[in-house]
């Protein structure tokens, strides 16, 4: 190759990768979803910690928070919840004095490994004027920018390259005159020219970008991550570094089948199209690399599915764009014999087989981009009402362009059959303008892309409304508890209880919490909470899994052994669960059925060879079609079945209850229940019976111990009458209290 | 006991490295077919009208053209 060749192809490949890299330009990040204290609010008390959560995962090696006090310094530090690594939290020390407190945070995602600083704003007592939190910046990165241009745009050109070869090139000009990958010397070797070249940009894009994310983990410059032995950790310990380490390993696999192919094209020139082929395969594979590590497996709906679409889109993006790239690149040796209308009769075989699977692309690029825009928007105004919807609109305008110019293609390659449209398809000519056409639209619809991309994500609207965590305060004994539950919707929550005495802290030997369904007459397990300092203690449960009446029981035990109780009572509401979730609607599914139309429309030829394969006598296909029947009629019968048992099971083991306890078990409650234990239940104290009673306890449901003191429980005599069915709960309340002894 | 997380994403619920890992072997096995496929079968040329000059077409478009 000359000098001036050389340069020649670095200045194409450059341009499609400047073309190519609009399509990622910087992809648009996770965001806060729920914020306690939220942004901007003005609290009367200082809280006991601060917490976020977020859309996505985050990396809980880099992420972290902090925050400052009224006079800047730093009161209080927190990372990523063990438990769950899309929250962050910090415990904040008791004592606070009122003023304003900023919390910053830098948030590493896991997905994509963008890394952000943002900060929020709290106040206790009276907001300061003037400060404000810093939303995040989404600036693009130049790095990032130029690793994901280089990196994007070589694995698309080599998706394009080897599906161009398998499904275009081989079928249109293939012959067995030419034993090495059966297309003639000169093309194999402009496309051994563009394999080798993608190669190169697709490990230096895959180098910089460990080098990038090393560089923004741990802010350090190039010199200092390379030196200091940073990439390592970083590859081996995040999310990134996993993903990275799997597309390197099936990048270097491709590489090595791509040189078996060139070792071996003198000695085993029938392997050459052997391995082309199975590489169209393995880069579908490494372009599937890069859906794990997009957003959309954070989608809010269905994240598989989200994740297969966006796999599908980048697929046929890949043979659309990458195929058309290569294309182009290789027309100029391949026709280059040929001159009139038999470079006309060339071309044609060729392009009417790429027209025909570029129109498949298209058209899954269409309906999979419709299904993955929808999956962030939330209603109709959020198309013209907010820069993504906008963005959309226009990428959705430039492929209605470019479809245009495909149906101009496909008017051209069949003259006789559109002689109607003689003028248009004599304009078309050779092809030469109108190929060049196509391909800088393409280019503008990936700007556009690119544009799409780099636009934050809308927050839905709920999420701006806020909803504080619910909290309450009692007195127990000379005690105040104070509980929040965080965030106090369904789902995993946090319970704070503090516990103070004339204002001032308290520290107890153990505070022991249990939640309470009273409706469902369920109880769980009792949690033993940690204690946070500053008489904070804190636990963590599942219990809370719908909406309604809810209890929490608190135990807290004293220096002298005695315990006491606190409970408080708490209507769960939906509005406060963290919705990271949403639920499908009909626009979704009709975005699913038009992409699994395009699919079938896609594998149709496919099916019907799979079909004619098929031995179809109709003996055969009435045994096929009984015996599929019976699989589906066995299949939904053991379905019902199982859920039914499970259901019946289900029932059995906590049925509704046929009396609900409607008396808060707190101190007072307890109290009664006691002096009527030892007025109503004579004998009971000497009963041997009692000792089993106990053993039960914590198995038996609150209607079961309330009959026990109503009617008698083995050898234990009912309670005496009179008594109406609040003292009856009291005693029940009381009774539960010989749990503690065991 | 899970296999340790290597591609999980997060949010997809236990069997992410399973289900990956499945998808990884399932296109490993189509690549390792076609190669053997590809390798051991001829490609079916002659079953289309070959064109290499404009008097031997007669559809608008040949679907073949055997280059030089």
């Amino acid at each position: 190759m000359t000098r001036q060749s050389a340069s020649s192809w670095i200045s194409r490949l450059f341009l499609l990768s400047v073309l190519f890299g609009l399509i990622s330009g910087v992809r648009a990040h996770g965001y806060i979803v729920r914020a306690l204290p939220p942004d901007g609010a003005v609290l009367e008390r200082p809280p006991a910690r601060v917490q976020y959560w977020f859309s996505e995962s985050l990396e809980p090696e880099f992420s972290a928070v902090n925050v400052r006090g009224p006079d800047g310094t730093i009161i209080a530090s927190g990372g990523v919840s063990p438990d769950n690594d899309s929250l962050m939290s910090a415990r904040l020390p008791s004592g606070l004095p009122q003023g304003t407190y900023i919390v910053e945070l830098r948030l590493a995602f896991a997905s994509d490994g963008h890394v952000l600083t943002e900060s929020q704003v709290f106040s206790v007592g009276a907001a300061a004027d003037g400060i404000a939190g810093i939303r995040a910046n989404s600036a693009a990165l130049p790095l990032e920018v130029l690793w994901r241009t280089l990196l994007l745009s070589s694995l698309l050109l080599l998706f394009g390259v080897y599906t161009l070869y398998a499904l275009v090139l081989l079928p249109a000009w293939g012959s067995p005159d030419h034993p090495a990958g059966l297309l003639p010397p000169r093309v194999m070797r402009r496309l051994n020219t563009v394999v080798l070249w993608a190669f190169v940009l697709a490990f230096a894009g895959s180098l910089l970008a460990l080098l990038q994310q090393t560089m923004v983990f741990y802010g350090v410059d190039a010199a200092q991550a390379i030196a200091s032995g940073f990439i390592n950790t970083v590859r081996t310990s995040t999310r990134f570094g996993d993903v990275w380490n799997m597309r390197m390993l099936f990048l270097t696999l491709a590489a090595a089948l791509h040189a078996a192919s060139l070792y071996g094209r003198h000695s085993q020139p029938e392997s050459v199209r052997a391995f082309w082929v199975a590489n169209a395969w393995l880069f579908a594979l490494i372009l599937g690399t890069l859906s794990v590590a997009s957003h959309a497996a954070g989608s809010p709906l269905w994240p598989w599915l989200a994740m297969t679409n966006d796999w599908l889109h980048l697929l046929a993006v890949g043979f659309w764009v990458g195929g058309l790239a290569a294309f182009v690149l290789v027309l100029p040796p391949a026709l280059q014999p040929y001159t009139g209308e038999t470079r006309r009769l060339a071309l044609l075989a060729a392009l009417r087989r790429l027209s025909r699977i570029a129109t498949l692309c298209v058209a899954v690029v269409i309906t999979t981009g419709i299904y993955a825009s929808l999956n962030w928007l939330y209603s109709p105004a959020d198309v013209t009402s907010t820069t993504y919807g906008t963005a959309l609109l226009l990428k959705v305008l430039l492929v209605g362009l470019l479809v245009a110019l495909g149906a101009a293609h496909h008017l051209a390659l069949r003259p006789r059959r559109y002689q109607r449209f003689g003028a248009l398809i004599a304009r078309i000519g050779d092809f030469g303008l109108t190929l060049r056409l196509e391909t800088a639209s393409a280019a503008l619809v990936l700007g556009a892309v690119g544009l799409l991309s780099a636009t934050p994500i809308p927050k839905p609207a709920f999420l701006n409304t806020q909803v504080a965590a619910p909290a309450a305060t009692v007195s127990a004994a000379d005690f105040s508890v104070t509980q929040t539950l965080l965030p106090g919707g369904p789902g995993i929550n946090t319970y704070e209880t503090l516990l103070q005495r004339g204002g001032q802290p308290v520290e107890s030997p153990s505070v022991r919490v249990q939640m309470v369904r009273p409706e469902a007459d369920w109880r769980g397990t009792w949690h033993l909470a940690e204690s946070a300092g500053d008489g904070l203690y804190v636990t963590t449960g599942d219990e809370i899994d719908a909406q309604g009446l809810w209890w929490t029981l608190v135990d807290v035990t004293q220096a002298d052994g005695s315990v006491t109780r606190a409970a408080f009572a708490w209507s769960i509401t939906q509005d406060a669960a963290v919705q990271q979730t949403r639920a499908p609607q009909l626009q979704h599914l009709l975005a699913l059925a038009a992409v699994l139309a395009v699919l079938l429309w896609a594998l149709y030829p496919a099916l019907m060879r799979f079909l004619r394969w098929l031995d179809l006598r109709p003996e055969l296909v009435l045994i096929a079609v009984l015996a599929t029947g019976a699989v589906i009629f066995f299949a939904v019968i053991g379905y019902n079945a199982i859920r039914d048992n499970q259901l019946a099971a289900a029932a059995r083991l906590n049925p509704p209850p046929s009396i609900v306890n409607t008396v808060l078990p707190d101190a007072q409650s307890l109290a009664r229940g006691a002096a009527l234990y030892q007025q109503a239940c004579l004998g009971w104290p000497q009963n041997d019976d009692l000792r089993f009673l106990r053993r039960d306890l914590p198995a038996m449901r609150d209607q079961a111990v309330f009959a026990a003191v109503r009617d008698g429980w083995r050898a234990l005599p009912a309670c005496a009458a009179p008594l109406s069915a609040q003292q009856r709960w009291d005693i029940v309340n009381y009774l539960r209290t010989f749990e503690r002894e065991r | 006991m899970f296999p340790p997380i290597m591609l999980a994403h997060g949010a997809l619920g236990p069997y992410d490295e399973v289900i990956f890992l499945g998808v990884i072997a399932l296109f490993i096995t189509f690549m390792a077919l076609s190669w053997i496929l590809s390798r051991n079968t001829k490609p079916k040329f002659d079953r289309e009208p070959v064109v290499d000059s404009p008097s031997s077409h007669q559809d608008d478009s040949p679907e073949r053209f055997k280059l030089d």
